[in-house]
């Protein structure tokens, strides 16, 4: 086990797992839920951090474990969430800082990106509604743990018909950590100051100060931890996302362009990796392996125009990595990414089997204004914040793409080869915009 | 997209010895260079003093002006900036009316926005040569004038 930095020692044992240690469990289900019952949820989430397990499952914190347990569990609410909870005392958030977290994910939809298609009137299980109060995600081994996990947690759903199951979503991991347009994921995550991990891969970025992913009083901080104290402080912010992938229509790009370039080199310079992980930033040319430790160990300081990785591929907007070649700083927006397949593999044999799959992604960070939502509107739909992309470009996978504007231009030393009239990729499911409390913050709202 | 910012505040009372203290404090912003630079959205920034106190026998002025043209949304990289030169900002606000009550910046930003926008007088005309070239757009095409 390593430590990033000496300071400063966060409490570990009392901030939720998720947010400072990926579990690698091979399930998750996210229930999206109702309280019905102010009271009998607070008893709920008491029993949740009571410490004892034969009651209730327990909330995972990111405290050192020598044995990795066979479920994590993890609670988020919504601000409506926290207003149903009936809180004696003002928790409200006066600093417009918070706000998006206070408009909640729906009323914030549009202005990344989440239009059309995926506007929030046509997400999936109540999600964008007034309803949805808590995300409770549960991470499992195996689905014989989920089940029997979830099977707990329902039953004390029941008690006192406090607690109402509005919808659920499962995800499981494929084989190598791949998503389903069979790119290897989740090798980028911030270095957070005084965080342990057990294999930190180098970076060249600079290490991440923690108020970034944890809401703690520092002075260079951009918020004060709202009051009261006990409910706010070592909290932290999720933006939780269901992803829906068309990868047939992925698929069918790369082929259509395959007389101009070949269809893994175009699956490369669009996400940035080539689709086992090897960044084009160090491999232009070729997938040959890299050892693990270069995976997240470069930047774009030499690779200015993007001969090598385009400017616009995804990994290199969502995190540009040098702030020398953009409007802004890339220090202030990094954020905290945990995701999981959703829905079996693409089988090319079969494109058009109708079964929808994607990720369900967890997006971290203190700001969701400054850091989540600055990625979206200004990196992943704008172009204006470099000066080597094509007026109103997108990111090619992720970004709010249609046929009638999309291009995505790839330059050599001497041309650019440019595709265009491609569709959305990824479209926007569902969303919320959870608060995650510390134990503390746990304990707070059952006892108020 | 570029913007203006026509920033005209007055000097705080006393205004002799505050004036003398931003003018030694504006000597220092050429060490700031290398940070406008990674910001990369500014064009144009200048200082300069206006409204010469005429009660004063010494060279005294009683309003400090920042004219500035940008590029995107005050706000969208307001934090940026204060994330880099928090302390500039304190140090000059210190000397500028009303400036006490939105130190620090960093945790004040709402209000720092609010009083830069009181200050910010609309221009009566303006004429820009290439009013949609992005500082990053430029120094893509000149990379050797940076």
């Amino acid at each position: 086990m390593e430590t990033n930095a000496s300071e400063p020692k966060l409490p570990l044992a009392d901030i939720q797992g998720l947010i400072l240690r990926g579990y690698n469990m091979a399930t998750v289900r996210h229930f999206i839920l109702r309280i019905d019952n102010a009271d009998g949820a607070k008893r709920f989430i008491g029993n949740l951090v009571s410490g004892d397990g034969e009651t209730s499952p327990q909330i995972t914190t990111a405290a050192w474990w020598d044995k990795k347990p066979n479920y994590c569990l993890n609670i988020g609410f919504t601000y409506n969430g926290l207003e149903a909870l009936k809180l004696q005392g003002d928790f409200s958030l006066r600093s417009d800082h918070f706000e998006p977290f206070k408009q909640g994910a729906a009323a914030r939809g549009a202005k990344i990106g989440d239009e059309g298609e995926s506007a929030p009137e046509h997400w999936q299980g109540k999600l964008g509604t007034d309803e949805v109060h808590i995300l409770l995600s549960v991470y499992a081994q195996d689905s014989n743990v989920l089940e029997s996990i979830s099977g707990s947690l329902r039953s004390l759903f029941r008690q006192g018909e406090a607690i109402h199951e509005l919808s659920h979503f499962d995800g499981a991991q494929l084989p190598d950590n791949r998503v389903h347009f069979g790119y290897r994921d989740g090798i980028a995550q911030p270095t957070i100051e005084g965080v342990p991990t057990v294999r930190q891969l180098p970076d060249k970025q600079k290490v991440a100060p923690a108020y970034y992913f944890v809401l703690i009083e520092d002075d260079d901080s951009s918020y004060e931890v709202p009051t009261p104290d006990r409910l706010w402080m070592n909290g932290s912010f999720v933006a939780f996302r269901v992803l829906e992938q068309d990868v047939a229509g992925f698929e069918n790009l790369l082929q259509q362009q395959a007389d101009k370039i070949s269809p893994e080199m175009l699956a490369a310079k669009m996400c940035g990796r080539w689709r086992n992980g090897v960044p084009l930033a160090l491999s232009p040319d070729t997938d040959t392996k890299l050892p693990e430790e270069q995976l997240n160990n470069f930047d774009y300081s030499d690779d200015r125009k993007g001969v090598k990785c385009p400017v616009g591929s995804h990994i290199r907007r969502t995190n540009p990595r040098n702030s020398d070649q953009i409007q802004g700083l890339v220090e202030t927006r990094r954020i905290v990414r945990r995701g999981m397949p959703y829905g079996p593999p693409y089988d090319p044999h079969s494109p058009d089997d109708g079964i929808k799959r994607g990720l369900l992604g967890m997006f971290i960070c203190t700001r969701l204004d400054l850091q989540f939502e600055f990625i979206m509107e200004e990196w992943v739909n704008k172009s204006e914040f470099s000066g080597f992309l094509s007026n109103n470009s997108k990111d090619p996978l992720l970004g709010n793409n249609s046929p009638e504007s999309s291009e995505f231009d790839m330059p050599d030393e001497k041309t650019t080869l440019k595709i265009s009239e491609f569709q959305r990729f990824i479209k926007t499911r569902g969303g919320a915009y959870c608060f995650l409390p510390s134990i503390t913050g746990l304990k707070y709202i059952a006892n108020n | 997209m570029q913007n203006l910012l026509n920033f005209i505040v007055p000097i705080a009372a006393p205004v002799e010895e505050n004036y003398k203290a931003l003018k030694e404090l504006l000597q220092t912003l050429d060490g700031h260079r290398e940070i406008f630079d990674e910001i990369g959205t500014v064009h144009f920034a200048r200082f300069l003093f206006l409204e010469k106190d005429t009660t004063s026998t010494n060279e005294v002025y009683t309003q400090l002006a920042l004219f500035t043209v940008y590029d995107g949304d005050f706000e969208t990289y307001i934090d940026d900036f204060v994330v880099k030169v928090n302390d500039l900002f304190n140090a000059l606000l210190k000397h500028l009316e009303g400036g006490e009550a939105v130190i620090p910046v960093n945790k004040n930003l709402t209000a720092f926005t609010e009083y830069v926008r009181k200050y910010d007088r609309k221009e009566e005309h303006s004429y820009r040569a290439y009013p949609n070239l992005t500082v990053q757009e430029i120094k893509a095409k000149f990379p050797t004038e940076n």
